[in-house]
């Protein structure tokens, strides 16, 4: 597929205005900073989730590596661009810029969120996985007490330490009170796995609205693309659903 | 450094910033790259100041123990005062304005050291630094996609600013749940200089006695005696270490005055100390602009709170009523009487409700939450669930109840006040009742005539709330109420029953809690079981009225 970027070489051109009116379709959680524990939201999109909003309308997905090497050529021109804290880097954020917003009254409340992560708790956190590791998750969910301790534990211990029995056969010749090497069941479990953390979702009460000045053919395209986009549309979190229009004033 | 300012975006490294503008004097516009390092390495300093407390006093020897903070230099001298086992047993406490655990609290220590040291050696601001639990409480490590778990990444001016909230005392704060718990307003920045500026000279005005004092209770000398016969029987539990004889200072109870004395009402206890100092302090102007920025107003919604602690964060979300509550000071008269007054219909025993030995200590932890949320909410629901919880209210609530259904429900002054009448007769009535029922030389009278006037109350309000129709509740009230007391209901209820049965001016819901409500609140009219304590004495208005003086049943 073949996307014609010449434009963005050209110089900046602020001269026509439009208004970009999101309405929100689901509960958005735009988290930016500082997170981990609790993830707080941001009563309003950043500038940078904006574009990444309107990249995703236009159809821009491209891979890490190339937007580098397009990025590298809008640094030569125009200076240093700006990158989020998960390493997203707009590719429009020369040519339009976003100037005055209003912003609706907004509910803010907490929820749990399913957050996917990677790591040696696949065990725990997957609930899917493969058939053949029933018996030995049966097993690692008991517990008793072991014949050389006096203190309850597992019956079956997955870790990754050196010491751990490393055969892959051991996933049906398993016994009770051994201590198996992670490896010999990775291939059996997907890899990501999820864990419910605290987040902030806010519910706005009306629309915003964001004066847009970009160059006409900028405007038109993007008006064009989120008439008819190329992706979902979102903001924040990923199942931030928002309906977005672009009127091109004079 | 507009970069700077514009990338703080998140209210915990803004709080920081705010509190470092005001203890250095100097305005967000005269900020720049030359001054920025040291005032905010200086901030972090005044915060070092207060980061453990302890006391010379001997707990053996005397009944009030006066708490001081260790100085940041002898803390630096000595690691073993910074965190160690047993400095809790000590009275070395760590201060309830400092956002870490005794577990981790050399890391908050240490991170903050190491990062004056980077702001005085002139380093970069926009420096990428990583972000630590131990001063970022809301921070964690995370995947984020790779198979280890890494540290978030923020800049270094981020960083510092979240030192400063994490050490400042110039912060509400107090100890719940074991953990220190702060509570950080999400202001732009001027306004969240204002908020600190209040809070501070709120926190100093020691209006509601010394905060650093801890009173113990008195040592009676007839234990001494009697130790020796029961040594023997205690011989088993000599293996567990002696409980400590220190205790912690009222600062842990809340860092400011007129602090909630239950945690349940923690956010809002904390605007409704600034309505109650403000009228002591006569500011009442300053405190009215800052609640209103927190609260909102009519036309824009409040901004959240964030209740900060290691391990819990969940933010709080304020409507604009509470302002007017908060400011006229009954709303700190409320929750007092909310957490000290309240009885539970099932709770017959003693003379004070809501002991902290109660067997219904559960239950009232349970109000205490519900109450706590409909003071947040201010709607229907929150009121149903509030309701829930059958316990009888102080007359302290009621401006609440009338501001609650004049204001948010929108219901006639008139019908309000008329739906009152009928409620509070009802009470009254079960009152009489209970009380002509029990014998006069019955033991344990008290307890029995609170029993009966319970069941009373309880078969009204079971009327009220299963009845499908308006006319069908008031009906059996009526009834019942005629039965029991020989009497009929009095003219001043006329209009409340009228406009129930019409259904325009208000909705079946809607009348069935304001009745229930109005006839849980407690009248003037008993010989008083609550015995107003010491403290809300002053503040309380419920005297203690007898029949000679009040005389004549309203008709």
């Amino acid at each position: 597929m073949n996307l014609n970027l010449d434009f963005l070489l050209e110089p900046p051109d602020f001269s026509v205005r439009g208004k970009l009116i999101i309405e929100v379709l689901a509960p958005l959680s735009m988290v930016s900073s500082m997170p981990g524990k609790y993830y707080r939201s941001q009563p309003e999109p950043t500038d940078a989730m904006l574009y990444g909003m309107l990249e995703n309308a236009l159809g821009w997905h491209i891979s890490i590596k190339e937007r580098k090497d397009l990025s590298n050529k809008l640094k030569q021109k125009f200076g240093e661009l700006e990158k989020t804290g998960v390493g997203f880097i707009s590719l429009l954020q020369f040519h339009l810029r976003f100037t005055t917003r209003v912003l609706p009254p907004l509910l803010h409340y907490d929820d749990y969120w399913s957050q996917h992560l990677r790591g040696a708790s696949f065990v725990g956190g997957s609930r899917n996985y493969d058939y053949r590791a029933i018996p030995i998750m049966n097993m690692h969910a008991q517990k008793a007490i072991p014949p050389d301790s006096n203190k309850e534990k597992r019956k079956i211990e997955f870790n990754d330490k050196a010491e751990a029995n490393k055969d892959p056969n051991k996933i049906s010749t398993f016994q009770e009170w051994e201590a198996i090497h992670l490896n010999v069941v990775r291939p059996y479990f997907p890899q990501y796995y999820v864990s419910p953390t605290l987040r902030e979702y806010i519910l706005p009460q009306g629309i915003y609205q964001f004066v847009v000045e970009a160059s006409p053919q900028t405007s038109e395209m993007i008006a064009g693309a989120l008439e008819n986009p190329s992706a979902p549309l979102y903001l924040g979190s990923n199942d931030g659903w928002i309906e977005a229009n672009l009127e091109v004033l004079a | 450094m507009k970069k700077l300012l514009e990338n703080l975006i998140h209210p915990y490294p803004r709080y920081g910033l705010a509190t470092a503008l005001l203890e250095s004097k100097i305005s967000l516009e005269n900020l720049d790259e030359e001054n920025v390092a040291e005032i905010l390495a200086r901030t972090i300093e005044n915060g070092l100041e207060n980061f453990r407390l302890f006391t010379n006093d001997n707990p053996l020897t005397t009944e009030v123990l006066r708490f001081q903070s260790i100085k940041a230099e002898e803390l630096k001298r000595n690691d073993k005062l910074v965190q160690a086992a047993g400095l809790s047993n000590q009275g070395k406490y760590l201060a309830p304005t400092i956002v870490t655990t005794d577990g981790d609290a050399k890391g908050t220590f240490d991170n903050s050291v190491h990062i004056v040291e980077l702001l005085r050696k002139q380093t970069s601001l926009e420096k990428t630094f990583d972000l630590s639990r131990s001063y970022a409480p809301t921070t964690a490590k995370i995947n984020n996609g790779k198979n280890s778990q890494s540290p978030p990444k923020g800049t270094l001016f981020e960083a510092a600013c979240s030192v400063i909230t994490t050490l400042t005392k110039t912060k509400p704060a107090a100890w719940i749940g074991q953990r220190n718990t702060t509570v950080i307003p999400d202001l732009p920045i001027d306004e969240m200089k204002d908020f600190v500026e209040l809070f501070e000279r709120m926190a100093i005005s020691q209006l509601d006695g010394n905060l650093f004092e801890a009173k113990l209770p008195p040592k009676s000398k007839e234990n001494e005696a009697e130790k020796p016969e029961t040594v023997k029987k205690k011989s088993k539990k000599t293996d567990a270490a002696p409980k400590s004889e220190y205790r912690r200072p009222r600062i842990f109870n809340g860092n400011y005055p007129f602090a909630p004395s239950n945690a349940a009402f923690g956010a809002v206890g904390l605007l409704a100390a600034i309505g109650r100092w403000s009228q002591r302090a006569g500011e009442v102007a300053w405190a009215q602009r800052v609640l209103e920025s927190i609260a909102g107003n009519e036309k824009r919604p409040g901004r959240p709170l964030y209740v900060i602690s290691y391990d819990d964060i969940s933010q709080v979300q304020f409507k604009h009523h509470v302002v007017g509550l908060s400011i006229s000071g009954k709303l700190s008269q409320m929750i007092d009487s909310f957490v000290r007054e309240t009885r539970l219909y099932g709770d017959t025993d003693g003379v004070r409700p809501n002991r902290y030995d109660s067997n219904f200590k559960t239950n009232y932890e349970l109000f205490n939450l519900m109450a706590s949320r409909f003071l947040q909410l201010f709607n229907q629901s929150a009121f149903q669930d509030f309701l829930a919880i059958r316990a009888e209210y102080s007359a302290v609530i009621e401006p609440l109840l009338g501001e609650y259904f004049m204001e948010a429900r929108k219901i006639n002054r008139e019908i309000v006040e008329s739906a009152r009448a009928l409620g509070q007769w009802l009470n009254r009535t079960a009152y009489l009742v209970a009380d002509s029922e029990i014998e006069e030389t019955a033991a344990e009278r008290a307890k029995k005539v609170r029993r009966s006037k319970a069941k009373i109350l309880v078969e009204f309000e079971s009327a009220t709330m299963s009845a499908k129709t308006p006319q069908d509740f008031l009906h059996r009230i009526s009834t019942r109420a005629g039965r029991l007391l020989q009497q009929d209901i009095p003219a001043a209820a006329t209009r409340f029953m009228d406009e129930a049965i019409i259904g325009e001016n208000i909705s079946l819901t809607d009348a069935q809690h304001l009745l229930i409500a109005y006839l849980r609140l407690r009248t003037a009219f008993e010989k008083g079981d609550v015995q107003p304590t010491a403290t809300n004495k002053q503040e309380n208005q419920i005297e203690t009225v007898s029949d000679d003086e009040l005389g004549i049943n309203q008709q």
